[in-house]
């Protein structure tokens, strides 16, 4: 038996042991009320406190103080602080080569910022080809069955092959080839799906001079928290890092703005906020601020406090120059 | 309460509880997982109850376990395997070592654990997984991978990871 057999066994029998549990319908009944009455206290208190930081918060958008006084807020709208807040000066993302040759019927690109690297995708269901470059070894992301030596444009490279992997259909495979440039940086093609090893060696053949740029966005980011670089890019994920982070690390980190369908809110009351008139919940004790915007997405900044420690109103400005496109 | 959500707590509460058990490791933190998952869905029932309850619970539960924040950190390491374990060399071993599974699951990352729950429990695609976990299905393999290989490492210690093969 296979692990990953082993594994699936393993998991049915867990699952299905019988312990004594507490009757579910109840507890969640009475978790209900509980929140009915949390939510009430919290929609009064809340009022109070929008009300308490517009007053407090005036003056410092003003500091200068010699124009005629603000008129009063019409609702309660979370004013951003004033600060030093600036996008930071990096290049358009593109990936840095293109493709001279590409297996019919994958359609349009999307290109992706990872930390340093930067990746092509090209999918079609359940199909992927892929090519990343970079400073940073990519991973193979399955496992191998067979490996090969191979030149690519005469730089000696490796291959990675399997005649299946989870979810393939007949006919499917897993290749991926990875060799490095010159400059040290290395270059990883992978393939799932029908694709075979010679047209995926075509492929990675092809990546020449050249550059695909990255698809538009779904929002843009218009003020930054100084000394954050563009760490991780994709349609509707950004996120900012410091320098020494964005060019270490692949996976999203720092400070990410992500447009969701639905954010999922943390444990713990927020902090009732208007962000551009768009109602937001601000959950101080775990960095997380969500926009609700008016065609029912959510726009969900998180932070690692550790590498981005943001204040409130850093936070709140951050999000306030935040444009959401459609 | 809403009479739909009750038939829906009463039919799926306890492939609710196996779930949360296996993403969480602990039938006590699963319980309290799904009834805090089941107390916020409540508060927009009929949305959920018109698209696929099913696939919402599934992705709150693991969503609320393991936070995008938790996902995309890079200090959540796995937490170290003893190494005095004997070689495994016969066949009782073997049965040994499959019914060591599940304790070693849980020195997995959060992450490794939840995208083999998803697709090993589940049977989920990589695409579907990612929509759960809110990453790209590549970030899905590479998850499976890495905890499949550290199983596979931790059962058959003479195995090598050869992940980080070279041309």
């Amino acid at each position: 038996m296979s692990l990953e057999e082993d594994l699936r066994t393993t998991l049915h029998e867990r699952a299905t042991q019988h312990v004594p549990q507490p009757d579910l319908l109840g507890a969640v009944g009475a978790g209900i009320r509980r929140d009915r009455r949390r939510r009430q206290a919290l929609a009064a208190g809340g009022a109070a406190v929008a009300i308490a930081v517009v007053a407090v918060a005036v003056p410092a958008l003003r500091p200068d103080d010699t124009g005629p006084p603000p008129a009063p807020p019409a609702h309660s709208e979370s004013p951003p602080a004033k600060m030093d807040l600036s996008w930071p000066k990096v290049p358009v993302v593109a990936f840095p080569m293109l493709p001279h040759w590409v297996p019919a019927g994958l359609g349009e690109p999307g290109v992706t910022r990872l930390g340093p690297n930067t990746r092509l995708d090209y999918t079609k269901g359940t199909q992927v080809l892929s090519a990343e470059i970079g400073p940073l070894q990519p991973d193979w992301e399955v496992e191998a069955e067979q490996e090969h030596m191979t030149t690519v444009n005469g730089r000696p490279a490796v291959v990675h092959a399997s005649g299946s992997y989870d979810g393939s259909r007949p006919g499917d495979r897993f290749v991926g080839v990875r060799w490095q440039l010159p400059d040290k940086r290395w270059v990883q093609v992978l393939s799932l799906g029908p694709t075979t090893e010679a047209d995926v060696l075509r492929f990675a053949e092809g990546l020449s001079t050249g550059s695909v740029p990255a698809p538009p966005t779904a929002f843009r980011v218009g003020a930054v928290p100084p000394q954050l670089a563009l760490q991780h890019q994709s349609t509707d994920t950004t996120c900012l890092a410091p320098a020494a982070e964005a060019a270490r690390e692949r996976q999203p980190t720092g400070l990410c703005v992500t447009l969701t369908d639905e954010a999922e809110p943390p444990p713990g009351p927020s902090e009732k906020l208007s962000i551009n008139g768009n109602p937001a919940d601000y959950y101080a004790g775990v960095a997380d601020l969500q926009i609700h915007l008016p065609n029912g997405k959510d726009l969900d900044i998180t932070w690692d406090p550790e590498s981005v420690p943001l204040t409130h109103e850093e936070a709140v400005h951050f999000a306030t120059g935040i444009e959401a496109k459609g | 309460m809403h009479g739909g959500f009750e038939e829906y707590v009463k039919a799926r509460g306890d492939a609710l509880r196996q779930f949360a058990y296996l993403v969480c490791g602990d039938h006590q933190h699963g319980e309290d997982l799904v009834q805090e998952v089941l107390v916020k869905a409540y508060r927009r029932w009929s949305r959920i109850a018109a698209d696929d309850p099913d696939r919402y619970m599934r992705t709150a539960l693991v969503r609320k376990h393991v936070s995008w924040l938790r996902l995309r950190r890079s200090w959540e390491k796995p937490e170290p395997v003893d190494d005095d374990r004997e070689d495994p060399g016969d066949f009782v071993q073997q049965i040994g070592d499959r019914h060591d599974l599940w304790p070693r699951l849980g020195r997995l990352t959060r992450a490794q654990r939840a995208v083999l729950i998803l697709r090993y429990y589940e049977d989920l695609d990589d695409h579907q997984i990612g929509e759960a976990l809110r990453c790209a299905p590549s970030t899905v393999r590479v998850h499976a991978a890495r905890g499949l290989a550290r199983l596979r490492a931790e059962l058959t210690p003479s195995a090598t990871d050869k992940s980080g093969a070279l041309p």
